[in-house]
């Protein structure tokens, strides 16, 4: 039997980013790069294990704005254009490189791999990877969880019970039209949680839901198994805490795995190495240098001075790492299981694209860390509705409000660059709510307008763009995407308190923020007692 | 931002840009100068914050990376959409940010302070930050147990709270002043508190077997923020920084 549980979360998220109006864009490099370095790659891994009979179990969140993207045709074409071009340089490439023994195979390598992409893009899934993920879920070897409609960030619209169920209630609703089955679980978007949030889950049909480790360690009592074990709210839904160590191991650069200096390193990109008239048909309109994804160069160490990157030596590190992964695990049992009456569950949550775009080795890390888990009984990989099924009888507490932001609340999503922003998106749910109470049961054109409105309000709400403000990456985009929603909202709260609405613009409106086809705006209906129905 | 975009800038637009950012710009300075101020205080910035930003911040905020170039709002695009100053109408909205401080922002009628005082006959204004007692999870009925005054500025529209007692609720009311009177203009939402906890709460002492498996979940090594017992905002007289 068992000593301990490995529970592993992967949360997929990008926001919504798609723009009909121009014949290219580059914020859909996020979801390019997302598919072709992360996505792809992990079913890929899946399907390896599962070729070669090695038992696995991910939980795998994916956001509805993710969804709605890889189901979207216009992207689903503009990628594989992207593919081409990749594909493109790849050539290139390995003619550049062919007498350059250093670099060559690992030219050759990328090559092969946006190859590879395109003919399990095109042919395995047919552009629908969605698919891929069912698949797996319907083996019982992924469990797929949900997280909030457009990511907001939840503890920042507590005062606004109407979009938090709005959130949740989407989402849900969302991923059920999507894969056929409703959610156990919910990813809380940046793991911020604050106390009443579990109403709305538990509201919603939601089994579980993952905090940061202090919203474990700091609830209203003392949690007798720590973060290995999860919290049951009063409600009933159950709260797993992230460990920290292992999520130490894997996060870290500096420390952890994906610092070592055998692997790729991420910014040493050909984009920026070599020169404009060579490159400039493959990044941004011929002079915005951006990352292509070929990258030659090991993280070497604290140096400028890079080696060559040699992909089977990081592959080896792969295996290394995750017999490390393995071994703290059973370490930390050892020492568990003198003061634990049940083999302690490890819930070890990190974004999915943390897995192949930031650190490149990341799949093949998972892949090593399942083969390995195979031949080590004491622990063995879990479903958080598995466990809680092997474990029904669990203390009973209140998690604290958390997240795992920097310094543990809510200092990344309202400081001194983003707290302008929160005056205009309640500003617009409030209107929402009002235009809800004018408008009970409309149909034909005023429907459409108030579902739009609904969209653009949560739109506006994604985490992303205070996070972007808050990082300073492409906070300009981030800034205007806000605005962009809360006027398209304002346009049509105007256009409604005056009778008009125009139908061209709003159509044209419908078909460039085409996520949630099923969206009945009376989903902001207001209820004066919050989550309690 | 780029010294390419930079200096595809006039002078003046550069002179915009630094305002902006609140940088002095002496006087006589070079434009190739300015230029390398600019770009060296925004390297000052992204160093300062990245060094703040805990693992799982750094990796997220890759899938926004696109490019080594910084893109910087450095005027505003005539393509971006204009949100209001404010919304003609009395709100105010508290936001929890972490156990020690709080958000608070607020719209009036008549658009600012200023103008919401004249039109009574006020005199000045002032954030009222009050604190309820916690009765088993909800907030004690009654009067606030606690409070204290932040005066502001007839132009202000937020400001950040310190919160001095954790395991409460709080709430914050804008009110207007007059020679001898007070007039609330409205009343925030009801905002919950958590109870301070601190590592050395949790931490191993005495080796039993809960507060092992607590040393075990890694207690000791939480980056979190920890509220500290400091003066609160406690300002007594109004009249001298009224604004009227």
């Amino acid at each position: 039997m068992s000593k301990g549980y490995l529970s592993l979360v992967l949360h997929a998220h990008l926001p919504f980013v798609r723009h009909p109006e121009h014949e290219k864009f580059l914020e859909e490099l996020w979801l390019f790069e997302a598919i072709s370095e992360t996505y792809l790659p992990l079913l890929r891994v899946f399907e390896r294990l599962e070729l070669d009979g090695v038992p696995f179990k991910v939980t795998l969140s994916v956001s509805p704005t993710l969804t709605a993207m890889l189901e979207d045709e216009l992207l689903q074409e503009r990628y594989l254009r992207h593919l081409d071009g990749m594909i493109e340089l790849g050539d290139k490439e390995v003619r550049r490189t062919a007498e350059d023994s250093r670099f060559s195979g690992t030219a050759r390598m990328y090559r092969d791999l946006f190859a590879e992409n395109r003919r399990d893009f095109v042919d395995k899934y047919g552009k629908r990877i969605i698919k891929g993920f069912d698949f797996f879920q319907k083996k019982g070897r992924i469990e797929l969880i949900t997280t909030s409609a457009t990511h907001a960030y939840l503890p920042l619209y507590e005062p606004y019970p109407e979009t938090l169920r709005a959130q949740v209630q989407l989402a849900v609703q969302s991923h059920y039209r999507v894969f056929g089955t409703p959610p156990k679980g919910f990813w809380l978007p940046e793991l911020g949680f604050v106390p009443g949030l579990e109403e709305y889950l538990k509201e919603a049909g939601l089994r579980y839901f993952f905090v940061a480790t202090h919203g474990v360690l700091f609830a209203d009592d003392k949690p007798k198994n720590g973060v290995y074990g999860p919290l049951v709210c009063p409600n009933g839904l159950a709260a797993f805490g992230r460990d920290l160590a292992s999520a130490n191991a894997v996060w870290s650069s500096d420390e952890g795995y994906p610092g070592d200096v055998a692997y790729r390193d991420f910014y040493r990109d050909i984009g920026f190495d070599l020169p404009l008239d060579y490159i400039g048909p493959h990044i941004h309109e011929g002079d915005l240098r951006i990352y292509t994804g070929f990258k030659y160069y090991a993280i070497t160490g604290r140096t400028d001075d890079k080696k060559p990157y040699e992909p089977d030596a990081a592959l080896r590190k792969t295996r290394e790492h995750a017999e490390n992964f393995i071994y703290n695990r059973l370490k930390q049992i050892k020492r568990l299981e003198e003061f634990m009456d049940r083999p302690p569950v490890f819930t070890c949550p990190y974004n999915a694209e943390l897995f192949g775009h930031w650190w490149f080795e990341g799949p093949s890390w998972i892949e090593s860390l399942f083969r390995k888990l195979q031949g080590t009984a004491e622990i063995e990989a879990i479903f958080p509705s598995d466990y809680l099924k092997n474990h029904p009888d669990n203390q009973v507490a209140a998690p604290a409000f958390s997240s795992w932001g920097n310094r543990g609340y809510s200092e990344v999503w309202l400081d001194g660059t983003n707290d302008w922003i929160y005056r205009h998106t309640h500003r617009a749910v409030e209107r929402m709510i009002e235009l809800v109470e004018r408008y009970p049961n409309e149909k034909g054109l005023k429907a459409r307008a108030l579902n739009q409105a609904a969209r653009e309000v949560l739109l506006s709400q994604a985490s992303d763009w205070p996070f972007i403000m808050h990082t300073g990456t492409t906070v300009t985009y981030a800034s205007r995407r806000l605005k962009e929603h809360l006027g398209n909202f304002t346009r049509i709260y105007d256009a409604l308190s005056s009778g008009a609405v125009g139908t061209e613009w709003l159509t044209r409106l419908e078909r460039k923020n085409n996520l949630f086809p099923d969206m009945d705006y009376r989903i902001f209906r207001k209820r004066e007692d919050g989550a309690k129905s | 931002m780029t010294r390419k975009r930079l200096e595809a800038l006039s002078f003046d637009s550069l002179k915009a840009v630094a305002a902006r950012e609140g940088i002095d710009v002496p006087d006589g300075v070079e434009k190739i100068l300015l230029i390398d101020l600019l770009l060296e205080i925004a390297e000052d910035r992204k160093e300062e914050q990245e060094s703040r930003n805990n693992n799982p911040v750094r990796v997220q905020q890759k899938k926004y990376d696109v490019s080594l170039s910084r893109d910087y709002d450095l005027l505003p695009n005539p393509d971006d959409g204009i949100l209001p100053e404010g919304y003609n109408t009395n709100r105010i909205v508290m936001l929890l940010r972490d156990p020690s401080w709080a958000y608070v922002y607020w719209d009036v009628k008549g658009g600012t302070l200023q103008a919401a005082a004249e039109e009574i006959g006020a005199q000045g204004a002032l954030l009222r930050v009050l604190r309820f007692a916690n009765e088993g999870g909800d907030v004690a009925p009654g009067k606030p147990v606690d409070s204290y005054d932040i005066p502001l500025g007839p132009e202000d529209t937020g400001w950040y709270v310190n919160i001095p007692d954790q395991d409460s609720f709080y709430r914050v009311e804008l009110a207007l002043q007059g020679e001898n009177s007070e007039k609330i203009l409205v009343r925030s939402n009801l905002v919950r508190v958590p109870r301070a906890v601190t590592k050395e709460d949790l931490s191993f002492r005495d080796g039993t077997p809960l507060n092992m498996i607590l040393t075990l979940s890694g207690v000791e090594n939480l980056d979190v923020f920890t509220p500290k017992r400091s003066i609160p905002q406690r300002i007594n007289s109004l009249h001298e920084d009224s604004f009227l």
